[in-house]
C-alpha cells in the first residue's frame, strides 16, 4: 500500500473500504517523522496516544461502524496551540516543560471529529519570525532544499505537510505566519478572517490579529478543515456570531465572471523576477478560467508593514508580561528580590526576537510616545482597512504573490531583523485590514523552489477565495509536485 | 536614534536583564525599526476623531464560573513553587 501524500477524502475512502487499517496509516506517518528527523519539524511526538487512538478506530471499523468527519486522519498542531496533557512550548525556553491543563478550541473541535494528533510542530518562538530560526528547539529545514528556511512562524507545520509527515497541520497567522511558510514549502495555507476561528488556547502574540488556520496539500482539504474549526466559541468573545457558510459546496463552481483585482502597489519593487513571472502566468490561467482581471490601487498598502511593527510589538509586550516565572514556566534560580527575579527569569527564558519585540512594544506604548506611535498606527490601520473594504465593492478577490521571493538561505536574514520583517510585506495587509487570505502553489523557481500565490477575500468570505483557489488548483499541476 | 541609557530604562520597564552586548545590539536594532515605522507620520489622520475600532463588541453576563478542585490543583501545580494549594512567590520588599 502506498500511503504517500494522501488527502483527507482518500484516507476516509481507504479506511472505510478497509484498503488499510488506521494503525498502518499512523505507523506510516510515525516512521516518516522518524526518517525525516533532520528537518526538525516536530518538537513533541505523541506516538503512544496516536497508536492507541488508531487501535480504537480500527475496532470501530471492524464493528462496521461508520466514521465521522475527520476520524482517523493523522495531523499535527503548531506548538503555539494548547493540547491537554501534551507539552506545549511555544518553541520557547520559558515554556520548555509546560503541559497545558486544557485543549484549545481548535484542538477540541478536531479531536471531537476524530482527528489523530501525531505531535506538535516546531515554530518561531511565540510565533515571532518569518524563517523558523527563532526557535529555542533549533531551526527547521525546508524539505525542498535543506540549506533553506521553511518560512515562519508556522515553519514546522509547513515543512511537515510538504514532507508528508502528517495530512495537515494547524498553524497560526498574525502577519503571514500560515501563508508565508505555506508558499515557501509549496503547500496550501488558509488564514481565516479574524473572528472566524476561536483563539481560545492559542498562546497569544497579538490578540487583535492572531488567527488559526490549516496548512494542507490541497485546497479541498483546507476547506474541509476550515469547516471543522470555524464558528463562534463562548470561550472567545471575539469570535463572530455570523453563520459559517459552506465553502465545500461552491468549490466545484466555475469562476466565470469572477472579478479579480491586481493591486498595483504589490508589483512596484522588491519582487524577484521568477515570482513576478509565476504570478503573470497565474493571471493568464485565471483569465482562461473565465475570470476578469482588473488593476486596482490600494495606496495605503505601503504603510501596512509599519502599522504591523507597532501594533504587534505593543500587544506582544503586554501578552508576554504574564511570563513572570511564578505561576508557570521557567523560573530563575537565584535573585535578591522579586524585581531581579522577574528580570532574570525573563532574560533566561526569552530568545532575542522576543526580547526585541517586548522592548519595541514597551517603547511605542510608553508615555510621550503612545500618540505618535501606537495611536497613529491604529488610525492608519483603520484607513487601510477602509481602503480594502471599499476595493471589494469593485472586485471579488485580490491576487498577489504571497512572498517577494522563494525560500531564502538559513542564516541569510537572521542578523538583520528589518530585512527579515520585509518577508511579510504581501501577507500582513490581510491581518491589518481584517480580511481572509489563502496561499497556494503557483510554480517553481529554476532551482526547484516553490512559489506561492495569494488570494485575499473580504471579511468572512472564505468561500470565494477557496473556490477561486480550487479552480486554479484543478487547472494546474503544481500541488502534485512533492519534494521527495 | 536611541541611546544606551534609553535602552537600559526600557529594559527595566520590560523586566529584562540585558548583557552589555545585548544593550549595544538592541540600541542598533530598535533604532533601525523605529526609523522604518517613522513613515507612518506622513499619513494624514487628522480627519479621524479617535482611535477607531475595526471589530465589534460582543457582550455577555458577568458571571463567575467555578472550576473543580482537581483542575485548581492542576493549575497550582504548574507553579515552580507552591504551598498549601497556593502559589508561592518571592517577597516584594
Amino acid at each position: 500500500m502506498d500511503f504517500s501524500y494522501l488527502t483527507i477524502s482518500k484516507i476516509k475512502q481507504g479506511l472505510t473500504n478497509k484498503d488499510f487499517s488506521c494503525t498502518e496509516l499512523v505507523k506510516y506517518y510515525l516512521d516518516r517523522i522518524n526518517a525525516l528527523k533532520e528537518l526538525n519539524a516536530f518538537i513533541t511526538i505523541t506516538e503512544k496516544e496516536a497508536l492507541k487512538q488508531a487501535k480504537n478506530i480500527d475496532a470501530k471499523i471492524a464493528a462496521g461502524e461508520s466514521l465521522i468527519d475527520l476520524e482517523g486522519v493523522p495531523i499535527s498542531i503548531k506548538d503555539l496551540i494548547l493540547t491537554k496533557g501534551i507539552r506545549t512550548t511555544a518553541s520557547s525556553k520559558i515554556l520548555a516543560n509546560y503541559v497545558s491543563p486544557y485543549d484549545a478550541t481548535v484542538v477540541a473541535r478536531l479531536k471531537e471529529r476524530g482527528a489523530i494528533i501525531l505531535g506538535k510542530n516546531n515554530c518561531d518562538e511565540f510565533a515571532m519570525g518569518s524563517s523558523n530560526e527563532n526557535s529555542a528547539f533549533g531551526a527547521v529545514l525546508n524539505p525542498w532544499d535543506k540549506t533553506r528556511v521553511p518560512g515562519g512562524s508556522s515553519g514546522g507545520s509547513a515543512a511537515a505537510v510538504a514532507a508528508d509527515e502528517c495530512v495537515f497541520s494547524i498553524g497560526t497567522d498574525t502577519g503571514g505566519s500560515i501563508r508565508q511558510p505555506a508558499a515557501l514549502c509549496g503547500v496550501v495555507g488558509l488564514k481565516p478572517t479574524y473572528g472566524r476561528v476561536s483563539r481560545y488556547g492559542l498562546i497569544a502574540m497579538t490578540s487583535s490579529l492572531d488567527q488559526a488556520g490549516p496548512l494542507t496539500r490541497s485546497v479541498e482539504d483546507a476547506a474541509l478543515v476550515f469547516q471543522a474549526i470555524a464558528g463562534q466559541d463562548n470561550y472567545d468573545a471575539t469570535t463572530s456570531s455570523r453563520p459559517v457558510l459552506n465553502s465545500l459546496g461552491s468549490l466545484n463552481k466555475s469562476i466565470k465572471g469572477l472579478k479579480i483585482g491586481l493591486p498595483k502597489e504589490y508589483f512596484k519593487e522588491g519582487m524577484s523576477p521568477e515570482v513576478e513571472k509565476a504570478i503573470k502566468e497565474a493571471n493568464k490561467k485565471f483569465k482562461d478560467l473565465g475570470a476578469e482581471i482588473v488593476e486596482v490601487s490600494l495606496p495605503h498598502t505601503a504603510y501596512a508593514l509599519a502599522v504591523y511593527y507597532i501594533i504587534m510589538p505593543a500587544e506582544v509586550s503586554s501578552n508576554l508580561a504574564r511570563f513572570d516565572g511564578i505561576r508557570y514556566g521557567h523560573s530563575a534560580e537565584a535573585a535578591k528580590d522579586l524585581l531581579e527575579f522577574y528580570a532574570r527569569t525573563r532574560a533566561e527564558g526569552f530568545g532575542a526576537e522576543a526580547k526585541r519585540r517586548i522592548m519595541i512594544g514597551t517603547y511605542v506604548l510608553s508615555s510621550g510616545y503612545q500618540d505618535a506611535y501606537y495611536h497613529q498606527a491604529k488610525k492608519v490601520q483603520a484607513i487601510i482597512a477602509k481602503e480594502y473594504q471599499e476595493i471589494f465593492n469593485q472586485v471579488d478577490v485580490l491576487l498577489t504573490p504571497t512572498t517577494p521571493s522563494a525560500a531564502f538561505k538559513i542564516g541569510e536574514k537572521f542578523n538583520d531583523p528589518l530585512t527579515m520583517y520585509l518577508s511579510d510585506i504581501y501577507t500582513v495587509s490581510a491581518n491589518i485590514a481584517g480580511l481572509c487570505g489563502i496561499s497556494l502553489p503557483a510554480g517553481f523557481t529554476e532551482n526547484s523552489l516553490p512559489i506561492g500565490l495569494q488570494l485575499l477575500g473580504k471579511a468572512f468570505d472564505e468561500a470565494t477565495i477557496l473556490q477561486a483557489a480550487y479552480q486554479y488548483q484543478e487547472a494546474t499541476e503544481w500541488h502534485n509536485k512533492h519534494p521527495f | 536614534m536611541l541611546n544606551i541609557q534609553e535602552i537600559e530604562k526600557l529594559a527595566r520597564l520590560c523586566r529584562l536583564e540585558l548583557s552589555a552586548e545585548e544593550k549595544n545590539r538592541y540600541t542598533e536594532d530598535l533604532s533601525a525599526i523605529l526609523a522604518y515605522v517613522e513613515k507612518l507620520q506622513e499619513v494624514d489622520v487628522s480627519y479621524l476623531d479617535n482611535t477607531p475600532a475595526i471589530t465589534e463588541n460582543v457582550l455577555r453576563q458577568d458571571m463567575v464560573v467555578g472550576i473543580s478542585l482537581e483542575d485548581q490543583k492542576e493549575l497550582i501545580n504548574q507553579a515552580p513553587e507552591s504551598k498549601d494549594n497556593l502559589v508561592k512567590t518571592k517577597p516584594v520588599f
